[in-house]
């Protein structure tokens, strides 16, 4: 193979892999924006919340800045019932599904994975695993006590979710 | 009269009669229709004063068997436009829409009153047309249901609606590991937001507020009384086949957006939730000739009834608050581990600098990190929670850090379940003798709740709850007056419950009451308001001691208003079980110039630990040294 046909077999081989990778971003990105839509449309339509600065469709926290709309929710969407469901669950119960998570067991943890669809031994351990790096690396940070409640809830919310897409046949 | 004018009047009357004919209820049967459906369904029609046809529509029935209206407001709960005060026509209407083939879908009487149609199917052997529902199944999921609950949230002093505790209803579901989403039944009232204290009051007690049933998962009421109130929540499990099971779920399901009005003394929680075990029973769970209904009384009656031949309470769980907990886990803790959860207490929150620590084995270390959890979670609730929120952080950390594991348990739990405790109404009577050896006859009538004496089980203890607390004297004369009522008298110590010296809440207390101000007079009573904050410290598990001070605004002897300030010492607790005792020391300070100050020393002990009696003796010091003996009866 001469030098010009190589250049030009690797130039489009590295396209190819970057407009892979980039598909692969955006798909992890479409459903992180779900989730975020999700859950914090849910939370703020139901209840006020003090502390977190609201710009429009935007929550700015101390770790993040996260959007949403009141817009998402229905059957048709990703916001259906059982997402809502989950979504409500991990905001009320965080402090006990925290503790859970910190031991890798619990009726919290448990519970929090029957909603996402996680029914096997392995999935779960694998879940707990997943979710258990995040909140370490989340309570690592020094915002993290002055975090208001639903900025913590919303990072379990999505580690949970999104772990569950991995390793869950959801 | 001419006859002219008589026609006119005929004819008017004639017209007046046809108008009242054609403009006749939208729904009443036709008389051949009623005739049609006795005849085709005589096994039904019979069943219309039936008690649980009658429960099923939430009918008012007088201690003597008369039915009055039901309590639902919501008119569409009704088939007939009678149906809220006629049962018998309420179930020909019903039996009218169950045999209708149109709609099939879920506005179909099928589908809308399953319950009924349930019912009428096992006490007769009629079919009736089927519909295609599609709600009422997904909300039913009848193929989970594994069992029903009565549950009671042990009363808080946060708020006077939950001084007496809550009860509610939890549908069970087969997998029992995910209880969290079990559903949760709920009777409350539809308060709207930022009511005002005094409306919330006055309209809780003389009505106004609608009330309905809702369903919530259980979750949902654990972190509301075991998270955030403290409370613990008992669960009793009831004994009922599948057939009743599936005639209570369905019912909820026809109470769905049901409105009925609310009263907080006698048509609140406990009444209604529990008028949903007459569906399966006869018997009474709130007294029929009280003005009231407390929660813990549906308790204790459950436990005397029985379904199927068997006891209805199958089983009984407690679903311990944070702060049961930790109670539990620290006396359960090795010596060692308790001091350090003390040296914790006190302020040294790095565990990583304790020597203490570092020489515990993994698992008595994940013991003391999972205690200080508790630890953290109910102290967070007080003043200064912001340094709590911290140091559950650094507790997370800790315990991510060491091994996974289910959180051990402690073995034993002293806590008893609330149909053990004591039952809420008193009365005693008695003799009182003073020190120049006069002597009285003393009644007392106490409608509610509890007071020092009273046992500690699924309450608060070393405090105070009674209402209309009343006490009459009778002399050698036969004259009698009323030596003391109570109003309202809510005390409140707050007495370090940790076993650790850091509990910081504050001793209060709070006292509506008319009372006596001299023991030589017969006409000397005065109505008094009074509030007394403090603190009280445990000197051991059985006995704290505690320290107020106030101010109360009297009405004075000559009926013009009065104040006073008021310091308080006591001593109060246990020595043995079968002896309680409060003391107090008081020094009154007065407005009033006449009387510029009072002292007055008090002892109350009493002897027995039955739920259903004691003998009281108390020493009292004022004016006069006076003791009086009395024996009581709970009820």
């Amino acid at each position: 193979m001469n030098i010009k046909r190589l250049t030009a077999s690797c130039t489009f081989a590295v396209a190819l892999l970057v407009t892979s990778m980039g598909n692969v971003s955006a798909e992890n990105r479409d459903f992180k924006t779900a989730l975020e839509e999700c859950f914090w449309g849910l939370i703020l339509t139901s209840e006020s919340q003090r502390g977190l600065s609201l710009g429009l469709n935007v929550v700015s926290g101390a770790l993040g800045s996260y959007a949403y709309t009141s817009a998402t929710m229905s059957p048709d969407t990703f916001c259906a019932e059982k997402t809502q469901n989950t979504a409500k669950f991990v905001n009320e119960t965080y402090p006990k599904l925290a503790e859970d998570v910190a031991r890798g067991n619990g009726d919290f943890l448990r519970t929090a994975m029957e909603l996402t669809g996680c029914n096997t031994d392995s999935a779960r351990s694998a879940v707990s695993s997943d979710l258990r790096k995040e909140l370490s690396n989340d309570l690592q940070h020094v915002n993290y006590s002055s975090m208001q409640h639903a900025e913590k809830a919303f990072r379990m919310y999505s580690s949970l979710n999104l772990s569950a897409q991995a390793h869950c046949n959801v | 009269m001419t006859r002219c004018r008589t026609r006119s009047i005929l004819k008017a009357i004639v017209v007046v009669l046809l108008v009242i004919t054609a403009s006749g209820p939208k729904h009443s049967l036709a008389v051949d229709a009623k005739q049609l459906l006795e005849k085709k369904y005589p096994k039904a029609v019979s069943l219309s004063s039936h008690s649980e046809w009658l429960a099923l529509l939430h009918y008012n029935v007088s201690p003597s068997g008369k039915i009055k209206k039901s309590y639902i407001n919501s008119k569409t709960f009704f088939l007939s436009d009678q149906g809220q005060r006629n049962p018998h026509a309420e179930l020909l209407a019903t039996l009218d829409a169950l045999t209708l083939t149109e709609p099939q879908d879920d506005s179909s009487a099928s589908c809308r009153f399953p319950a009924r149609k349930l019912w009428l199917e096992t006490k007769t052997d009629y079919s009736f047309a089927t519909s295609d529902c599609t709600e009422y199944p997904k909300w039913a999921e009848l193929d989970t249901v594994e069992s029903i609950s009565m549950v009671f949230a042990t009363g808080h002093f946060a708020s006077p609606a939950s001084f007496f505790g809550h009860n509610f209803l939890k549908i069970n579901r087969v997998d029992a590991s995910s209880y969290l989403l079990d559903k949760a039944i709920n009777f409350g009232a539809l308060i709207p937001p930022n009511e005002n204290p005094v409306t919330y009051l006055a309209t809780g007690i003389f009505g106004g507020y609608e009330a309905e049933y809702s369903a919530e998962p259980f979750y949902r009421f654990l972190a509301k009384y075991g998270e955030k109130d403290l409370r613990d929540v008992w669960e009793y499990k009831l004994a009922l086949t599948a057939t009743q099971r599936a005639l209570v779920v369905a019912h909820l399901w026809e109470l769905n957006e049901v409105r009925f009005p609310y009263y907080f003394f006698r048509e609140n929680c406990a009444y209604h939730i529990s008028a949903l075990l007459n569906l399966v029973t006869t018997d009474t769970f709130v007294p029929r000739f009280m003005p009231w209904a407390m929660p813990i009384t549906v308790f204790d009656n459950m436990m005397t009834s029985q379904v199927n031949g068997k006891p209805l309470v199958a089983d009984i769980e407690l679903h311990r608050s944070r702060r049961t907990f930790f109670q539990n886990r620290f006396a359960a803790s090795s010596v060692q581990q308790k001091k350090l959860i003390h040296h914790y207490a006190l302020g040294n929150y790095d565990l990583n600098d304790s020597a203490i620590f570092n020489s515990l084995s993994e698992e008595q270390k994940i013991w003391v990190v999972d205690t200080l959890l508790d630890y953290s979670a109910f102290m967070s609730k007080e003043r200064d929670g912001e340094e709590h929120k911290e140091n559950q952080r650094q507790l997370l950390i800790k315990r991510l850090q060491l091994a996974e594991g289910k959180m051990q348990q402690p073995r034993a739990d002293k806590s008893k379940p609330p149909h053990l405790g004591q039952r809420p109404s008193y009365t005693a009577a008695g003799i009182r003798s003073f020190e120049q050896g006069e002597r009285k006859a003393l009644v007392r009538i106490r409608p509610a709740y509890y007071d020092f004496m009273s046992l500690d089980i699924a309450r608060k203890s070393h405090a105070s709850f009674t209402l209309f607390d009343a006490e009459f004297e009778v002399d050698d004369d036969n004259e009698a007056r009323v030596n003391r009522f109570d109003l309202v008298n809510l005390s409140n110590l707050n007495t370090q419950y940790s076993g650790i010296a850091i509990d910081k809440a504050s001793s209060w207390q709070l006292r509506i009451a008319y009372r006596n101000v001299a023991d030589d007079c017969n006409d000397c009573g005065a109505w008094s308001g009074q509030w007394d904050i403090g603190k009280s410290r445990k000197l051991t598990p059985g006995i704290a001691v505690f320290a107020l001070a106030g101010v109360s605004l009297d009405e004075s002897r000559n009926r013009t208003a009065n104040g006073a300030l008021h310091a308080q010492l006591g001593v109060t607790g246990s020595l043995h079980p079968l002896w309680r005792f409060h003391a107090t020391a008081n020094y009154t300070e007065s407005f009033n110039h006449y009387q510029p100050f009072d002292t007055s020393f008090e002892l109350e002990n009493r002897f027995g630990n039955s739920r259903w009696w004691d003998i009281r003796v108390k020493v009292r010091r004022r004016d006069k040294l006076n003791t009086s003996l009395t024996a009581g009866i709970y009820w």
